[in-house]
């Protein structure tokens, strides 16, 4: 009864290359309907892209939109954040607004997009950076109005006050919860990319998974289905690594590098 | 009353040479054996870290022993048996937040086929008024006081009708004032219900206190170091009884034996990843 | 509360009262097609959706996406369950469902569309899939986290597996059910917007890309601004009916024991 766990989840793997196994066995025979090829074609169609840099140079492409996206709703969501979460008068200015933009769907705004940016990577720019901005504007706040204020007495003891305050004080404490936004934004910030460039794209793995639909190579379009979700995976574990480094001192942190 | 004679009732629960492994092969409990009549008081004392809570939990059979046996009425045990209940030591944990009092008290009797929902009612009732909480039977346990609360687990366990409860340090997590009165309410239920109490504490006074008889535990990998019979006065009385000579010269005693013990394991302690045994400076293992 | 026009909601009204005038005197002076002032929007709006329109467009989507969210909270909250209270199944499945739900649903829409066609089933199906995801996580994390204290009274009272999963495991996990739920419903409403973007020839999706399209440029804004407050409807009634349910859950997590 004391079976010694090992780290390595063996049994699940085994499933589910099982599943793997039988979906290859039953798309070659035939049961399934010719729009589910064999997976083997799917990893191969997603070798053989990756290599000739048919789907790697759409990577890059979708991106360049990301990371653009990304670090601007970053950059927006901590200024007015931060300014939102100190300032109560700020705050309440600005929450009807916030209250009513927030459960408007990104996608909702595409064709407002398209409308001035026409379709390019401008606007899916735009709407990747009107998405990922809600989590870290909300996380932002929170963090900033959950500082301890004990904190910001110390260091008004020590003659460090207004701008300076906030930078060497308000924002690292408030980094946690920060952190915890961002990764929630990347994650949406990725998925509104693909989807942008899946509607009305022109480049971008997105535009390719279409792109592929429409011209009947299922593999390919298979095989980019599956890198979308591999380099959500990936960009995962990488913000998780800068997080523990940069951000070692939050519980969540500490607990992760146990 | 009735514990004057307990020293001479029957013997219903028999637990014999009992060891316990955790799973990554640390020993919590090298070897216990002791005995509890019916309608007693017994208690188990030992240093923080001695496997209390896994004793406890292996003589109710909610795990299962690697060595040794328990028995109940002469009659091995390998389910947790309808005759003993468990009051944890975690209130907030153990009790259902999404049913009110007698909610939670009523849990145990659901299922029964036996009882007519009225019965069953009245059952919960008598019982939540045996702990004193009649008037808030109809409150949620989160909008009630700690102690208030260990109460609703002990109605809970007491509405089962067991014959044996076992009370896992069930007073440390209230306040002093609080657990006087939960102590009396544990007497104040053997001595009604006749209920035999199998308490397990860090707190000596109060196993000194409450009990008949007192089984003081080693450091980990526990064992039993002594049994201890508590000839005090019945009934109990929080200042007659704490006052009395005997008293002072019972705890004193405990107190020694587990200090002591104590120390010589600390002089010898050995990360868990080395032989499972301990041996203590210039003594065998016992 | 009757402090509603305290000091702080008036200066969030006014600062909203006064965005929107700029918006409509700028927009009369621009006249430019893209930004149409904010009463043509308003009349628009109210010409479009207090009209049959409403029930063309935005009933179909409604529809499809509570049939969606349906299937997906019966079938999430079912594996969810299962995969929680069995540590054996958990490890079993747990590679596979990390697997599919890395995949970002709006990606599979392509594949539906193949496999089920353009129509009501195909966008049923993908809401399902999309918004089962957080549902069944968050079901298992419910059922997983349950206080071990609270099995264990269980089993001493004798309570049979079946019994223990309806009557503590199942009532433990509710508010991480809820949890999952409201993510969940967040998701199927992205999802149906998007899935009528790319195959459909009606409901909100579809209109509002359309109206792009055609130029009704205050077609849009109206078709827009009604997705705002469906968007903010669905979850203020989801909130709502959670603080109902979930009574217990907030009272005792209001107060610090």
């Amino acid at each position: 009864m004391t079976k010694k766990r090992s780290p390595v989840n063996w049994t699940g793997f085994g499933f589910f290359l099982l599943c793997a196994a039988v979906v290859e066995v039953l798309a070659r025979k035939g049961y399934l309907t010719s729009y589910v090829p064999p997976p083997s074609t799917i990893v191969a169609a997603l070798w053989t892209g990756l290599l000739n840099g048919e789907i790697s140079s759409q990577i890059f492409w979708t991106l360049q939109v990301y990371v653009q996206g990304l670090v601007l709703a970053t950059v927006l969501a901590i200024a007015i954040g931060v300014l939102m979460g100190t300032y109560l008068p700020v705050f309440n200015a600005l929450k009807i607004i916030v209250e009513f933009l927030r459960p408007v769907p990104s996608v909702a705004m595409i064709p407002l997009a398209i409308l001035f940016f026409g379709l390019g990577a401008q606007m899916r720019m735009s709407v990747v950076t009107y998405a990922a901005f809600w989590p870290m504007l909300i996380s932002t706040i929170y963090g900033v109005r959950a500082i301890d204020p004990l904190a910001l007495d110390v260091a008004r003891n020590f003659g460090v006050t207004g701008t300076e305050a906030l930078w060497r004080v308000t924002f690292p404490s408030a980094l946690t919860s920060i952190a915890t936004g961002f990764r929630v934004s990347a994650t949406i910030a990725l998925v509104v990319t693909i989807t942008t460039e899946l509607i009305a794209g022109n480049s971008g793995i997105g535009y390719y998974i279409s792109q592929m639909e429409q011209a009947d190579r299922l593999p390919p379009m298979y095989a980019a289905i599956i890198l979308t979700g591999l380099l959500g995976y990936l960009l995962n574990t990488v913000y998780f690594a800068l997080e523990n480094k940069f951000v070692f001192w939050t519980p969540a942190a500490r607990e992760r590098a146990v | 009353m009735s514990s004057t004679l307990a020293s001479t009732n029957e013997i219903i629960l028999d637990v014999d040479g009992l060891q316990k492994r955790y799973s990554d092969g640390t020993l919590a409990v090298q070897e216990i054996t002791l005995d509890v009549r019916a309608r007693e008081f017994v208690s188990i004392v030992g240093p923080s870290g001695c496997g209390k809570t896994t004793l406890l939990k292996t003589i109710c059979a909610l795990l299962a022993p690697t060595q040794g046996e328990v028995k109940l009425h002469g009659r091995k045990i390998s389910e947790p048996p309808p005759q003993m209940v468990l009051v944890f030591q975690d209130y907030a944990r153990s009790l259902f937040p999404w049913l009110t009092v007698m909610g939670n008290v009523m849990f145990p009797l659901k299922r029964r086929r036996d009882m007519s929902a009225s019965e069953k009612e009245s059952a919960a009732q008598r019982a939540i008024e045996a702990v004193g909480l009649t008037r808030f039977s109809k409150h949620f346990p989160w909008q009630l006081s700690g102690g208030m609360q260990q109460r609703v687990a002990i109605a809970r366990a007491v509405a089962f009708r067991p014959e044996i409860l076992l009370l896992d340090e069930p007073f440390a997590s209230v306040d002093a004032l609080t657990r006087a009165d939960l102590e009396d309410l544990t007497l104040h239920l053997r001595d009604e219900f006749g209920i035999t109490m199998l308490l397990v504490t860090h707190d000596i006074d109060e196993a000194v206190y409450l009990s008949d008889r007192v089984f003081v535990l080693s450091a980990p990998p526990s064992t039993v170091l002594e049994q201890i019979r508590i000839p005090l006065q019945q009934p109990r009385d929080q200042v007659r009884t704490r006052s009395e000579p005997g008293f002072l010269e019972l705890r004193n005693h405990i107190h020694g034996l587990i200090g002591k013990r104590k120390d010589d394991a600390m002089k010898s302690f050995v990360l868990p990843e080395a032989a499972p045994t301990l041996t203590l400076e210039g003594e065998t293992v016992p | 509360m009757k402090r509603i026009f305290n000091r702080g909601n008036a200066s969030a009204i006014l600062t909203v009262v006064v965005l929107l005038a700029a918006w409509e005197i700028v927009a009369r002076i621009m006249k430019s097609v893209y930004v149409p002032p904010v009463s043509t929007i308003a009349t628009t709006f109210v010409h479009e959706w207090f009209s049959p329109t409403f029930g063309q467009q935005a009933i179909p989507s409604l529809y499809r996406m509570v049939v969606g969210y349906f299937f997906a909270s019966v079938v999430g909250i079912t594996i969810g369950i299962v995969i929680g209270s069995s540590k054996a199944m958990y490890r079993l499945l747990d590679p596979v469902l990390q697997f599919l739900r890395a995949i970002p649903p709006t990606a599979i829409i392509p594949v539906g569309i193949l496999l089920i066609g353009i129509g009501d089933q195909m966008k049923m199906v993908v809401i399902a899939f999309g918004s089962m995801w957080p549902i069944l996580i968050n079901t298992a994390d419910g059922a997983r986290l349950v206080p071990a204290e609270r099995l264990d009274t269980a089993r001493n009272f004798g309570l049979t597996p079946f019994e223990t999963l309806l009557r503590v495991i199942v009532p433990s996990a509710t508010p991480m059910i809820a949890a999952g739920m409201r993510t969940g419903l967040s998701i199927a409403f992205i999802m149906i917007v998007v899935s009528e973007m790319i195959g459909s020839t009606d409901g909100l999706g579809y209109y509002i890309l359309s109206a792009q399209r055609t130029f009704a440029i205050p077609e849009m804004y109206g078709g827009i601004a009604l997705l705002a407050i469906l968007g903010y409807l669905l979850n203020a009634g989801f909130v709502w009916a959670e603080h109902r349910v979930l009574a217990w859950h907030y009272g005792q997590t209001a107060r610090p024991v």
